[in-house]
């Protein structure tokens, strides 16, 4: 029986003696078809729409957040629940009034537009007090059901770190976010973290008439989603270690520490809701070394989601086996090298440019300069032509690179968000390339 | 049958081919699996000639052929020559039977009146098709694609990509023109180049020089092939082949050197050719058609 999911390993299953690291690419994904995705199917769904109404956003960008959070609402489909946050030093209900979610249909759309028509700019910013309402509008939808926040903001969050994490943490799991950050007074790092704990993206609004596209895009996109709390489960072997789990394609995104123990040897990371996609993620178990021609299972991947019929969705096998022959036990496969680059790459860019910003110059050129060598070389085309409007490239394939000295603020925190997004290939396996080293 | 791990000396439950505790493979396969007697494949079909071959490096032929020529089953010269995606499972598998859907089908669309570059394309879908359905809970298995096909006493020669196997043209004496590719690598080093980021070299040299970034298989997604017909003033030989051979000799008039006398000889060029490739190295399977025009 065909749920719709797949998953696909690629390795060198092959170790040297003594070998203990056993690397894959993980390829999961939702067969091309629409025909599963039908509406009478589509789970139920949940949107909160969050619109930071601090006294900053005063002027242009209020318009224009009024205007997307309208875009949004436009976009929705018949039937799905949804609601309007704005927020200041607290958290309050644009519409509906009161703190329970309501259908979309073309009443409460229009209720919806009137009253996004009153929002005003004025107040501080404390996200955490944001994030714990929609929490409490998404709880009375269980698991399985889609529930999705766009969060719009234009400042720094005025809470300390230690209370913006206790509530990141609460919320992780319960419901998926993107954030968009208007302007250039707001944090990367901040709402990159705020995403990365709740599954979502993040992004930067260049422009304030962009805003309504892209808030239309997003809620379409969440709209498009089919199976809502899907996780990865990875059995490994007694004695195993998973040393990492990242994805790394469409963007990399460090999973190692979200599992939680789903039986013995097993342990659940989620990873959010899924429509018609797919997504990439490196594993590396070490396993205990083995004698040579000994075959075992270092990894068993399986797709879980708990309002599918079956429990399963897919699964595959990483394999280890143990053999002399080193030419075979040493190559590297394609694809596992070409991922290892790409996340440097999002290190490096995230590196450079926090040592940039403290005034580190030493770190900052030898970071970037790293990273323009590692978008050269995996191909990152949009990457590449982002880090030369921060550095000057003398030569890209070494990664000799001068930091410019004077830098558009908004050209940075772009370069900033885009550098978790990765490019995809397909390794050969095939025969080394003359001049490689492969012999 | 067992009843505890050879290994971790845990019961074993049954069901599956691992150990649930240690992991250890409880019903180990041959890992020296030699693809079926496909180490080394030769046709001569007198116009039509190929040779498939291990290589010296591969423990596994994941290349390989179809041949057809004017008779009952085909109104025209085709061949089909594929490559098995190595970091795929069951990649020979893929290459094998997408070579000869492919054949077979744009054969029997020339037959029943297509035009030859629909003929090609449908050719290559089908085979996509028959690829796609290879796919199963083990993985999904992949190769690339290289068709020719030229009507029965001559004509155009179509040709019908993807991925990074190549079609060259090699002109006989007194044929005007140099030799030259007629195909286009759907690969990362080709995009490279393309772009202008990159120079050939340079391309060659790195890394991923030999990811593809377009294949047959069900993990493709929505795949574009590429069809081209090009009219081609003989004498001369149009030849089909996998990276076994071209990474040797990826410049036409450097290919073109590796088969003299294809035009008169598809068979004996195409035996030249796998001999330079296996002397080279071999570090690749090595796959070539002799299509003589």
């Amino acid at each position: 029986m065909s749920t719709g999911f797949r998953v696909d390993v690629d390795q060198n299953p092959y170790l040297p003696l003594g070998g203990t690291e056993v690397h894959a690419v993980i390829t999961i994904a939702s067969k091309a078809g629409a025909a599963s995705v039908a509406p009478a199917s589509a789970p139920a769904a949940a949107e909160v729409v969050i619109v930071d109404t601090s006294g900053s956003m005063y002027g242009e960008k209020i318009v224009a957040a009024k205007r997307a959070a309208r875009a949004a609402v436009d976009t929705l489909r018949d039937g799905v629940y949804f609601g309007i946050v704005s927020g200041t030093g607290i958290a309050r209900m644009v519409y509906p009034p009161g703190k329970a979610l309501v259908p979309a249909d073309d009443r409460t759309r229009a209720e919806a537009r009137a009253a996004i028509g009153g929002l005003d700019a004025d107040g501080g910013t404390r996200m955490g007090t944001w994030l714990a309402l929609a929490s409490e509008l998404f709880d009375p939808f269980e698991e399985g059901a889609l529930r999705h926040a766009i969060l719009l903001t234009d400042g720094q969050n005025n809470e300390t770190p230690e209370h913006f994490e206790a509530v990141l943490q609460r919320c992780a799991g319960r419901f998926v976010c993107d954030c968009r950050g208007v302007g250039t007074d707001w944090q990367v790092e901040e709402m990159r973290r705020l995403s990365s704990a709740l599954l979502g993206d993040v992004g930067i609004i260049r422009s304030p008439d962009r805003m309504a596209e892209d808030f239309r895009r997003m809620t379409a996109r969440a709209m498009g989603k089919s199976t809502a709390d899907v996780a990865l489960r990875l059995w490994t072997p007694k004695a195993a270690e998973v040393r990492f789990l990242k994805q790394v394609a469409p963007s990399v995104e460090d999973l190692t520490a979200r599992g939680t123990e789903s039986g013995p040897q097993s342990r659940d990371y989620p990873l959010g809701s899924w429509g018609q996609e797919s997504r990439e993620y490196h594993l590396c178990v070490r396993v205990p070394a083995g004698e040579p021609g000994r075959q075992m299972r270092a990894g068993w991947v399986k797709l879980v989601a708990p309002a599918a019929d079956t429990e399963v969705l897919a699964a595959g096998n990483v394999l280890a086996e143990w053999t002399e022959d080193e030419a075979r036990a040493t190559e590297i496969n394609a694809r596992v090298a070409h991922y290892t680059g790409q996340a440097e790459l999002s290190r490096a860019i995230q590196d450079g440019l926090r040592a940039r910003r403290d005034g580190d110059t030493e770190t900052a050129t030898a970071r970037l300069g790293r990273a323009v060598a590692l978008a050269h070389e995996g191909g990152n085309e949009v990457t590449a032509e982002l880090l030369r409007r921060v550095v000057d490239v003398v030569d890209p394939a070494t990664g000799t690179v001068h930091l410019r000295p004077a830098v558009d603020k908004a050209d940075e925190m772009t370069l900033d968000t885009y550098s978790t997004r990765t490019v995809r290939t397909r390794g050969r396996g095939g025969g080394a390339a003359p001049g490689t080293g492969g012999d | 049958m067992l009843t505890t791990c050879p290994a971790c000396a845990d019961p074993i439950g049954g069901g599956d081919d691992y150990c649930e505790n240690c992991g250890l493979r409880l019903t180990p396969v041959p890992s020296e699996d030699t693809g079926g007697g496909r180490d080394r494949v030769e046709a001569d079909l007198g116009p039509l000639a190929g040779i498939s071959d291990i290589g010296l490096r591969h423990h596994r032929n994941e290349d390989a052929m179809a041949l057809l020529t004017p008779g009952a089953r085909s109104p025209a010269l085709v061949g089909v020559v594929c490559d098995g995606v190595s970091s795929a499972p069951r990649s020979d598998d893929a290459a094998l039977v997408a070579a000869e859907t492919g054949a077979a089908e744009t054969a029997r669309a020339l037959r029943e009146g297509a035009p030859a570059n629909e003929a090609a394309a449908t050719g290559m879908t089908r085979a996509a098709g028959a690829v796609a359905a290879l796919a199963d809970a083990a993985g999904a298995p992949a190769c690339t694609y290289v068709a020719a096909c030229m009507p029965e006493g001559g004509g155009p020669v179509t040709v019908a990509w993807i991925g990074d196997s190549r079609a060259y043209w090699i002109p006989g004496a007194g044929a005007p023109g140099p030799a030259r590719l007629l195909t286009r690598d759907d690969s990362w080093s080709a995009a490279m180049v393309e772009g202008g980021v990159l120079s050939e070299e340079e391309a060659e040299n790195s890394l991923y020089a030999h990811a593809i970034t377009a294949w047959l298989g069900a993990d493709s997604g929505e795949v574009e092939g590429h069809v081209a017909t090009v009219a081609l003033q003989g004498p001369g030989a149009v030849v089909l082949c996998t990276d076994g051979l071209w990474n040797y000799a990826s410049a036409a008039e450097d290919l073109a050197a590796l088969l003299p006398g294809a035009e008169r000889d598809p068979a004996a060029a195409a035996r030249t050719a796998v001999e330079a490739a296996l002397e080279a190295g071999g570090r690749d399977n090595v796959t070539v058609v002799v299509m003589a025009v």
